[in-house]
């Protein structure tokens, strides 16, 4: 199963790959985040329609992520565009639920004392409710970059690179050797990035914010 | 001056508010009661148009409050609510802080007063000022509600059931800090409940409203000497019971063995006396059993002549009481007053008894709990 003398041979490329994987998924999952907590916090603003317009965003999570890539690169072409597109697409949604339910379930006394002691509500938002949201938002940026990391699979699909592309080539060409290089450090990648996005949490919460 | 004139509030076409003008005039401290829906809290919500009205107008110092600026109106006016609402993600410093900070105060004027502040209610800045509400009870973190209301020095307080929360004894001394504050500060207090004990306690002027009037509106003496309607009377009923004083006179709570002795008795003989009757003080009377004052053994020990009678050393800063003296006020002057005992007399000045703590705890169990289970 390891063979050590092709991870030595395929070192220079597998550290490309990973790099490239790496690029796709910090800057998919960082304009996805920036998207989505602005939707969330406009949804947030006219609850009503919230309530209709969730469902039909969590719909397009539903089509297969082959396909929405498959699509855009009828339009756009086989650049990395393409790819961070669609993975920023993805990337929204776990951000976006849990980004509204944490500003729509700060406490309504704190809104109200706030609005009672005369912030306004863009104060409001900066000085409380984003605060008071601000854990469950890095929740759902912690969901989406792991999401994200196995997403970045499909880069390779339109010659984009990334660890992906190992894994192609290992399917293809029936190498499991391939395979194993691919999504190891693909695993790898998952678990550091939810360790990091945990210690930031941890380090951005207020003392006053966490439970104990 | 918040004058409110001709005000009407309906929800949904059902009123809440009807036509509704009064006057609350500066420094004072108003209470708004009334049972739940009667329209208290929307009427106080109307002062810093978190409910705006439907019609009629609010006029702080003369100007409408519907023409000034939002954020300007808020801010010169304090706002207390039952929730505490203190921001779980700032410390206390910075809670405090919100309002002048919105007013764009200096750092080092806000500092400053955060440390005044937190002085006026006894909690030490070094302590407090950087601990988060969540590490705090109850009681301190609405009194830090309170200090954040009063931040910016605003000439007017609202204050919705702010200590309905807490429990009665940590409500008992905010209220009395509260009183002390409001009239330190000579702020305008609008203050919301459904207590009317507490209604009776802070009030300048009591505001009973039912169904979006107001049924009354009187000092709390004026209202519970002449309750203008029956839900007033009920409301003080079910809110004042446990206060009503049970009706003993001091000659039936009284001890009557009271150990007295002659003014002309000597010093040692007193002093023997007193000793073996293991007490520190003795009544002292004449031959017709007139009251004189009294001896404690202090004095017979320091002043006291030896061969001499004690009347010279006789004390005369007893309170004494008559027999038909409400018991309470012996019990005043025990309790406030730290006296150790009290010297019961009757008509004549002849004393008949003595009341002491131990007197007083045991005719109040006998009255509450009867003779058997003392």
């Amino acid at each position: 199963m390891f063979d050590w003398g092709m991870w030595v041979r395929y070192a220079p490329r597998l550290m490309n790959a990973i790099l490239t994987h790496f690029y796709f998924v910090i800057v998919s999952v960082t304009i996805g985040s920036v998207i989505a907590v602005i939707l969330a916090i406009a949804l947030s603003r006219f609850k009503k329609a919230a309530k209709y317009l969730m469902p039909i965003l969590g719909i397009f999570q539903t089509i297969p992520g082959i396909v929405f890539i498959g699509v855009l690169f009828i339009y756009i072409g086989m650049r990395p565009e393409t790819v961070i597109i669609a993975l920023s697409v993805y990337a929204i949604l776990p951000v976006l639920k849990n980004a509204y339910t944490g500003i729509v379930t700060v406490d309504p006394a704190l809104i109200e004392a706030g609005r009672g002691i005369g912030m306004n509500p863009w104060i409001l938002l900066w000085r409380v409710e984003l605060p008071m949201a601000l854990n469950s938002i890095i929740t759902g940026i912690r969901m989406s970059t792991i999401y994200t990391v196995s997403w970045a699979v499909l880069a390779a699909m339109i010659g984009q690179g990334g660890l992906g592309e190992f894994i192609y080539i290992g399917i293809n060409s029936n190498m499991k050797q391939f395979i194993v290089m691919g999504s190891i450090p693909a695993a790898l990648m998952a678990i550091g990035l939810g360790y990091l996005i945990d210690k930031v949490q941890v380090k951005l919460t207020p003392r006053g914010l966490r439970r104990n | 001056m918040i004058e409110f004139q001709h005000i009407s509030k309906s929800y949904h076409g059902k009123p809440i508010i009807n036509d509704l003008s009064f006057t609350i005039h500066d420094g004072e401290f108003i209470v708004l009661i009334g049972p739940s829906g009667c329209g208290k809290t929307t009427t106080l919500k109307m002062i810093n148009r978190l409910i705006p009205m439907d019609s009629g107008k609010i006029l702080i110092n003369n100007e409408d409050i519907t023409k000034k600026d939002l954020t300007d109106l808020r801010t010169h006016i304090g706002y207390v609510i039952q929730q505490i609402g203190l921001f779980p993600n700032m410390t206390v410093a910075q809670n405090i802080s919100v309002v002048p900070k919105l007013l764009k105060w200096e750092k080092e004027d806000m500092d400053k007063r955060v440390r005044e502040l937190l002085e006026m209610v006894d909690l030490p800045y070094e302590e407090y000022a950087h601990k988060y509400p969540n590490e705090m009870s109850g009681g301190q973190q609405q009194r830090v509600g309170v200090l954040r209301a009063l931040a910016a020095r605003p000439p007017v307080l609202l204050m919705d059931e702010p200590f309905g929360a807490l429990d009665p004894i940590t409500r008992d001394t905010l209220q009395e800090e509260l009183k002390d504050l409001q009239q330190k500060l000579n702020i305008t207090t609008v203050f919301v409940t459904h207590d009317m004990e507490e209604a009776i306690k802070l009030a300048d002027q009591i505001v009973f409203m039912d169904k979006g009037d107001i049924v009354q509106m009187d000092s709390p003496e004026e209202m519970l000497r002449n309750p203008k309607a029956d839900i007033i009377r009920q409301f003080m009923g079910k809110h004042t019971k446990q206060n009503n004083t049970i009706e003993l006179t001091c000659g039936e709570i009284m001890k009557t063995n009271v150990l007295k002795v002659d003014n002309k008795r000597k010093v040692l003989e007193s002093l023997e006396l007193m000793r073996s009757k293991g007490t520190d003080s003795v009544v002292v009377v004449d031959k017709t059993n007139t009251y004189l004052g009294i001896v404690n053994i202090d004095d017979l020990q320091k002043r006291g002549v030896p061969g001499q009678t004690i009347e010279n050393i006789i004390r005369n800063d007893v309170i004494t009481l008559s027999t038909e003296a409400h018991a309470k006020e012996a019990m005043d002057a025990i309790q406030n007053q730290r006296a150790d005992f009290v010297v019961v007399l009757n008509d004549k000045q002849k004393v008949v008894g003595i009341i002491t703590k131990g007197s007083i705890a045991r005719s109040l169990s006998t009255t509450l709990w009867g003779e058997n289970n003392v």
